[in-house]
């Protein structure tokens, strides 16, 4: 009988041992922002962030909703941008009751699900205390799982620019360069400028989850000055219109249109793209940093997903 | 004390001394003015366009919403004034146009459009076909909003009826005024619901009669087939119809806005559908628009082939808004990007390739010059005066006045200020108040620097807390001022004389000269004058001295009282009674007591240094009182006194370092409790007073 049981013991272990192995080794999952303003996709995923609120202030408080073309039911956490401006211009318990009225709106008209809501805003140090009260407000009236998207200089200043009172934070591991400073290296992601970042984030509170960019696109400069861009670009789709000048450098020889807009002789363009190779060393970097409790990745955005294969995508997901 | 009590304290303190923080920062003794050099000298007439027009206006550039805005709401304003004419016109005078406005387009009126017409126009007008065009009209508009929320839940059967009752309206309607404006609802009907196929049809089918109607109505069924066109693939001649929308009343912005090239193929051939260089030109005008195209380049394109047409010049009108905005924008560390430089190299060279330069082209790059601060080329002004029309003749005028600021010597000051008024009134207000700031800007540097007239030239506004009593006196009722100085404060210091009285007073009170405060206090009538809650010669353990208790008394009652108690002390300089309240008035009257605004004009132009000065000749006052006095409790009473001004020179002199928990503050707390904690107010002074309990 005591040698039945052993041996029940330890075929029991072996297993609970297997599944935690397994469980261990198994890759983070990930999903994605959807930040269009008419929200159309197949769930194939598992829950989408998707922009449901873009606030702004034009002189009085400005709430735009996303449209939905989705199944009702659909599962999302809705995510609510929300501008510096909003902040210095009006009451936060102005702009809860505007917000949560309007997205009860949206949420009555279009029949999604969620139990978390998500706010994205780059506050400042001077906005830091409206911004957290609008926090705290949305928390006490919804008593939903709160998350908000921080930027590296936030994580790195996060003295002056405090840690939001949510469940969980987004980094948003991209966009963090200067976009309109003509030396930028690449203003999507750049590995080196985000360890600058990095360094400082050793003593950050909250549980992060990692938003990592998946476009890429080309910087018009002209006359010395940035002046614009194309989305959705990459260098191999770069023509003879372009003359290589340096690493991710390109200068028009040839003034005409290329993906919609207009370039001119004499313009430089430099293509910010975003690589599997970045992606891993951005991943090994997160990895090597003191952030903590990181549950899944977020890719920006659903929209981008078919510039980049499945296997990339896997394979980026693996290497944490 | 209760703990609720201690905890009001210190958050008093701490809010006080967070203040005093918060406005330390935001001032320096060498603060420098900020020279806003956003000067407006572009008026459309001198290409040509109507004075007022906003078409062409950047404000710091194109795509600004300030530009977008300032055009959208001009033409919308003429939209509604050209339509309520024509209804005016179709009314025959019946109904004014103030009736029409309300029927129409006021949304706070109570009525309804029709609810209006039919309370205060039917019975005049009795026009059944009209009232049906209304209630039409008013059914119609759920259906033709973007505002999702605004127009509720659509009924599916709605839009067929809709759609229905307007074909059958505008079929049956033989009036042509009225099926004109059906036409348009029905239009706009389709464009809204993207049935665009239907939209194109109405407008073809229709063109043989509308074609013959003079109204702006025929402006909005064009860019609505316009806007189909485009949606249904047909971009050129969609691009064709936008162009020309710029010589419309009511909608030139749409030639702007609209006018979309994807590739070099749809541009190709739009240029091949062109008729002559002039067209052509004008659609290079218009891509330079686009996005983030470069004017510059469009600029030098039209040179190429056409430049002597209107589109040359008024892209180089745009150009040279752009660079002046540029100009100052990098002048003022505004922008990292250095391109202004680049930038005009580009526009000087292309002006340059010219064979024929015109007046515009010769006048842009001497404004360039003026506004650089260089010279302008003499030779080229005289061409300019023989090349102008009567129109443009002021512009030479206007680079002439400002070469001659940029180039002024004090004598002739008075010359350029008659050069000034003479010129003003040639151009718009907002053209006015440019000329005027560029030349107070200028004019500025020949004052001393901090002296009043510096001060109002530099910046428009005089920091009254700046200058002393006397200062003020001599500038307002002193000699006769400048003509600039003159219309500076016309335009933008008005001050009642009463005011004026007031803030003289209240900087003679900060100078301690209270007999003359007293002289110009007794003019104010006695319901004008700055009144206190708290009695000003009350000192107790709050920071601010307000003992709870209420009182009223007036800045005239306090200056009296200050000078009686100036007075005797005088006579008898020993008086331990008289200084002791002499010491509390002023520690009252300082940004640290309970009746500031006896001594500072505005609480946020006071200044670190004056609040130390203000402070020292409290300590000064508190330190005689003491000397005059054995009594111990008075000793402990003013020692506590000195304690929170001494505090706060502390703070003060820390600047930005926080010495709240230091040890030399701590040692000032301990040695009062040393020194007074066996007298009755010492201890009530460290019982109640909360920094006592963070360093005892």
């Amino acid at each position: 009988m005591k040698k039945y049981l052993f041996i029940g013991l330890m075929g029991l272990s072996v297993t609970v041992g297997f599944l935690l192995l397994k469980f261990l080794s198994a890759p983070l999952p990930y999903t994605f922002y959807y930040w269009k303003q008419k929200v159309v996709f197949l769930p194939d995923q598992s829950v989408l962030y998707v922009k449901c609120q873009d606030v702004g202030y034009d002189g009085k408080l400005t709430i735009l909703s996303s449209e939905f073309d989705i199944p009702a039911g659909t599962k999302i956490v809705p995510v609510f941008y929300i501008e510096n401006r909003v902040l210095i211009e009006t009451k936060p318990e102005i702009l809860v009751e505007n917000l949560l009225e309007t997205f009860e709106k949206q949420r009555q008209r279009y029949r999604f699900t969620y139990d978390e809501i998500q706010f994205d805003c780059d506050w400042s140090a001077s906005t830091r205390d409206a911004y957290f009260e609008l926090l705290r407000n949305v928390k006490r009236k919804t008593a939903l799982k709160i998350s908000a998207t921080i930027r590296l200089h936030q994580i790195s200043d996060a003295r002056n620019m405090g840690v939001p009172p949510v469940d969980r934070g987004v980094l948003m591991y991209y966009n963090m360069s200067d976009f309109s400073d003509v030396h930028t290296q690449n203003y999507i992601l750049d590995t080196e400028v985000a360890k600058t970042y990095l360094k400082h984030s050793s003593s950050y509170p909250l549980a992060v989850d990692i938003a990592l960019p998946l476009y890429s696109q080309v910087t018009i400069i002209r006359f010395g000055e940035v002046v614009g861009l194309i989305e959705g670009v990459h260098s191999t789709e770069l023509n003879t219109q372009f003359d290589r000048i340096g690493q991710n450098r390109y200068k028009i020889c040839k003034s005409g249109y290329f993906k919609g807009k207009m370039l001119y002789e004499g313009d430089i363009v430099r293509i910010d793209e975003v690589t599997e190779k970045a992606l891993k060393q951005a991943i090994q970097d997160i990895k090597s940093s003191s952030l903590h409790g990181i549950s899944k990745i977020i890719f920006f955005r659903y929209e981008n997903k078919e510039e980049y294969s499945q296997d990339t995508i896997e394979r980026v997901i693996q290497s944490f | 004390m209760g703990v609720s009590v201690l905890k009001s304290f210190a958050f008093i303190i701490g809010v006080f001394f967070s203040v005093v923080n918060l406005l330390a920062c935001g001032w320096s003794d060498d603060w420098n003015y900020d020279k806003d050099e956003s000067y407006d000298f572009f008026d459309p007439s001198i290409i040509g366009i109507e004075k007022n027009s906003p078409l062409l206006y950047l404000s710091t550039d194109f795509l600004h919403p300030t530009s977008y805005n300032g055009r959208i709401y001009y033409y919308d304003e003429t939209k509604k004034q050209l339509n309520i004419k024509e209804w005016e016109r179709y009314f025959h005078n019946k109904a004014t146009a103030k009736e029409i406005e309300t029927m129409l387009y006021d949304d706070y009126d109570s009525l309804s459009p029709i609810d209006y017409y039919k309370t205060h126009l039917n019975t005049r007008i009795a026009n059944p076909q009209f009232e049906a065009y209304l209630l039409y009209l008013t059914k119609q508009i759920p259906y033709v909003t973007r505002d999702t929320y605004a127009r509720g839940i659509i009924d599916p059967n709605g839009y067929k009826q809709i759609m229905a009752e307007g074909e059958s309206l505008f079929q049956n309607t033989k009036e042509p005024v009225l099926k004109l404006r059906y036409l348009y609802l029905l239009m706009r009907f389709y464009h809204y619901n993207q049935d665009y196929s239907n939209v194109i049809k109405l407008y073809r089918a229709n063109l043989y009669w509308t074609d013959k109607q003079i109204s702006i109505v025929n402006e909005w069924n064009k860019a609505l087939y316009a806007g189909a066109l485009a949606h249904t693939g047909e971009e050129i001649e969609a691009n064709r119809l936008f162009a020309s929308c710029i010589d419309h009343k009511t909608n030139a912005y749409l030639a702007l806005y609209d006018f979309s090239i994807k590739n070099d193929e749809q541009w190709n051939k739009l240029l091949s559908s062109a008729g002559s260089n002039d067209e052509k030109a004008e659609y290079y005008f218009l891509r330079a628009f686009q996005g983030h195209n470069s004017l510059l380049h469009e600029h030098r394109q039209i040179r190429s082939f056409a430049p002597e047409s209107i589109w040359f010049e008024r892209l180089g009108y745009v150009i040279l808004q752009d660079l002046q905005a540029d100009y100052y924008r990098e002048k003022s560390g505004e922008t990292q990007s250095k391109s202004y430089v680049e930038k005009k190299r580009f526009f000087l060279q292309t002006l340059k390739g010219l064979k024929k330069p015109a007046f515009f082209d010769r006048y842009a790059e001497q404004y360039l010059n003026v506004i650089e601060n260089k010279p302008i080329d003499l030779n080229v002004i005289r061409m300019l005066d023989a090349q102008a029309n009567p129109e443009q003749r002021k512009f030479v005028a206007l680079l002439k006045y400002l070469n001659h600021v940029n180039t002024l010597k004090v004598a002739e000051l008075e010359k350029l200020y008659q050069e000034l008024f003479s010129l003003k009134s040639k151009f718009t207000v907002s053209m006015q108040d440019s000329l005027v700031k560029y030349t107070a800007l200028r004019v500025a540097e020949f004052y001393p620097k901090k002296s009043i007239g510096f001060e109002l030239l530099k910046t428009y506004t005089i920091t009254y807390d700046s200058y002393s009593a006397e200062g003020l006196q001599t500038f307002w009722f002193g000699p006769k001022r400048s003509m600039l100085e003159q219309n500076i404060l016309d335009q933008n210091n008005k001050i009642e004389l009463n005011q004026k009285y007031q803030i003289i007073a209240t900087r003679y009170i900060r100078e301690r000269k209270y007999d003359k405060a007293i002289e110009y206090l007794r003019k104010i009538p006695k319901d004008q004058q700055i009144v206190s809650d708290y009695n000003p010669f009350n000192a107790s353990l709050s920071g601010n001295n307000r003992s709870g208790t209420s009182t009223a008394m007036t800045q005239l009652r306090y200056a009296e009282i200050m000078k009686e108690l100036y007075d005797k002390v005088n006579k008898n300089p020993q008086s331990v009674q008289e200084h002791l309240l002499i010491a509390n008035g002023l520690y009252n009257q300082s940004m640290f007591g309970n009746f500031p605004s006896s001594s500072y004009v505005y609480y946020l132009t006071w200044n670190r240094s004056e609040f130390q000065k203000d402070l020292e000749i409290i300590k000064k006052e508190y330190l005689l009182t003491a000397s005059l006095t054995t009594d111990q409790e008075l000793k402990a009473k003013i020692a506590y006194e000195l304690l929170k001004v001494s505090s706060m020179l502390l703070k003060l002199q820390a600047e930005n370092e926080d010495v709240s928990h230091s040890e030399t503050m701590a040692k000032m707390y301990k040695q009062y409790k040393s020194e007074f904690q066996h007298t009755r107010i010492g201890l009530q002074n460290i019982k109640g007073c909360a920094t006592f309990q963070l360093f005892l």
